[in-house]
């Protein structure tokens, strides 16, 4: 274990290195900023951009809209996917709206959106309804793979109901909860900034990216496609920590 | 007042379990209940604890009252510690901390887990979970005791040495007793009554009486032998 740890701290920054290694020599192949940048010229628009007030304006917009919508389908997801996981007729009801919402293509999702909401409402509900089934399921497959052994223990002993959702029910939905709060985060904000390169926003990464595209700007949409991996990354990392700290709770 | 079944009837689908059946079960005695896989032994025990509803035919002497149940595996929660266990399943009988500390700690000492009260059920071995779930059974403040084989999955040794912390902790507190049990040894180690369950629909195909103090039944004993035969006979029989 030690071992294979260690090796991966150094392996991480190499993969990096190689990573940053082939785009160049690709780039220098290609031979053309406006169809793939440089590293340089991309860390280059990236250093111009983290100057400016709109660069983090837009960065928090973003990150608003995704982690609103997120938030929206957690709580909507929790709390469909306890009762469908509790009731047969709740699950029965509400499957034709999480197979719709899991099925639909994301470009009908993302234009009816536009029709219905406001530009900056758009990428909030696109995200809410990309991550609501995901969230639904796991809590849902959280509910029905609860200890039946540790319920029956617990009715026999009069335990009341809340004591039992609390020490029994949350504890053991929980892994799935976060495993689906992890997939759902990583997929909303990549829908978040789908959207907004449509809806167009004032302050967004999906309408900074589609400016830059449109004055053939390529390394400025590779600095802001950049923005959005390290976001992504920064969440990602938050679940983990809440995951390890709900762990260590025990 | 002793706890019983009257006229008990039930049956899943069209398979009969019970049927018109009755049992006593007297006041603060072991009584073991053998007899072969599917005889409705657990089904019984479910009764009893109120998990199951019979079709028809009552439970006397209980009253609705809630029962202390061992299980065969230790049935803890793994995200809670022992403590935590205890306190999950006692809360309601002791809402005081203090007093619901101090119960933990008492039944801890007897089953010498008192430094094992942090420890979560991951870091216990298979024999000392199994102690827990017997002190948490004892703790729980009720009249009658089901006890589902709980010394099935254990080796030889484990077993004789969990059975003789179970009669400690009950010599103290002796609680009206039902337990299950495939093991004709475990039964005249356990009881002070042994009822041997016919196939379906259950009857008690024969009772026997053991008034050997505990002491001394690990040793040779004529009448216990002849209960031993008699016991395997019946269970063979049966199953052939």
């Amino acid at each position: 274990m030690k071992d294979s740890t260690t090796r991966d701290k150094y392996l991480r920054p190499a993969t990096l290195l190689i990573l940053l290694g082939v785009w160049h020599v690709a780039s220098a192949l290609v031979n053309s900023e406006i169809l793939l940048p440089s590293p340089a010229a991309t860390l280059k628009r990236l250093g111009e951009l983290v100057v400016t007030e709109t660069f983090w304006l837009a960065v928090m917009s973003t990150l608003r809209r995704g982690l609103t919508g997120f938030a929206l389908s957690l709580l909507v997801g929790l709390f469909c996917g306890l009762l469908a996981g509790f009731n047969q007729i709740a699950k029965v009801l509400m499957q034709p709206f999480v197979l719709l919402s899991r099925s639909t293509p994301l470009m009908s999702i993302i234009l009816l959106a536009l029709i219905w909401f406001r530009s900056d409402q758009v990428p909030v509900f696109v995200a809410f309804l990309v991550c609501f089934p995901v969230i639904f399921g796991n809590v849902f497959a959280g509910v029905k793979n609860v200890d039946n052994s540790l319920l029956e223990m617990a009715r026999v002993h009069r335990v009341g109901w809340w004591a039992t959702i609390t020490g029994v029910y949350l504890p053991s939905i929980a892994p799935y909860i976060l495993a689906g709060a992890s997939t759902a985060m990583g997929l909303g904000l990549k829908v978040v900034v789908a959207a907004e390169a449509l809806s167009q926003p004032k302050l967004a990464i999906g309408t900074r990216m589609q400016v830059e595209r449109m004055y053939l700007e390529t390394a400025g949409l590779f600095a802001w496609t950049i923005t959005a991996l390290f976001l992504s990354w920064l969440l990602e990392y938050g679940i983990r920590w809440v995951e390890k700290r709900v762990r260590g709770s025990g | 007042m002793t706890v019983a079944v009257q006229r008990l009837t039930k049956s899943f689908g069209t398979l009969s379990v019970f049927q018109d059946f009755n049992l006593e079960f007297p006041c603060n005695q072991i009584t073991c209940i053998l007899g072969p896989s599917g005889a409705g032994k657990t089904t019984l025990l479910n009764i009893l604890s109120g998990l199951l509803v019979p079709d028809s035919g009552q439970v006397l002497g209980l009253d609705g009252e809630a029962v202390s149940y061992l299980f065969q595996e230790p049935r803890l929660l793994p995200w809670k510690s022992v403590r935590g266990n205890f306190d999950f399943v006692l809360a309601t009988a002791y809402p005081d901390m203090e007093e619901r500390t101090a119960v933990v700690e008492a039944y801890l000492k007897l089953v010498e887990l008192a430094d094992f009260a942090e420890y979560y059920p991951a870091q216990l071995s298979g024999g000392m979970k199994q102690r827990v779930a017997i002190a948490r059974a004892f703790a729980y403040p009720s009249k009658i005791l089901l006890m589902d084989e709980p010394f099935k999955a254990l080796d030889m040794q484990l077993k004789y040495s969990l059975m003789a912390d179970f009669i400690e902790l009950w010599q103290e507190d002796k609680r009206t007793v039902v337990c299950v049990t495939h093991d004709p040894e475990e039964a005249l180690y356990l009881g002070d009554r042994i009822c041997v369950f016919s196939s379906l629909p259950a009857r008690v195909h024969k009772e026997f009486s053991i008034d050997l103090p505990r002491e001394s039944r690990k040793h040779h004993d004529q009448r216990l032998s002849d209960i031993r035969l008699k016991l395997l006979n019946l269970l063979l029989g049966e199953t052939s």
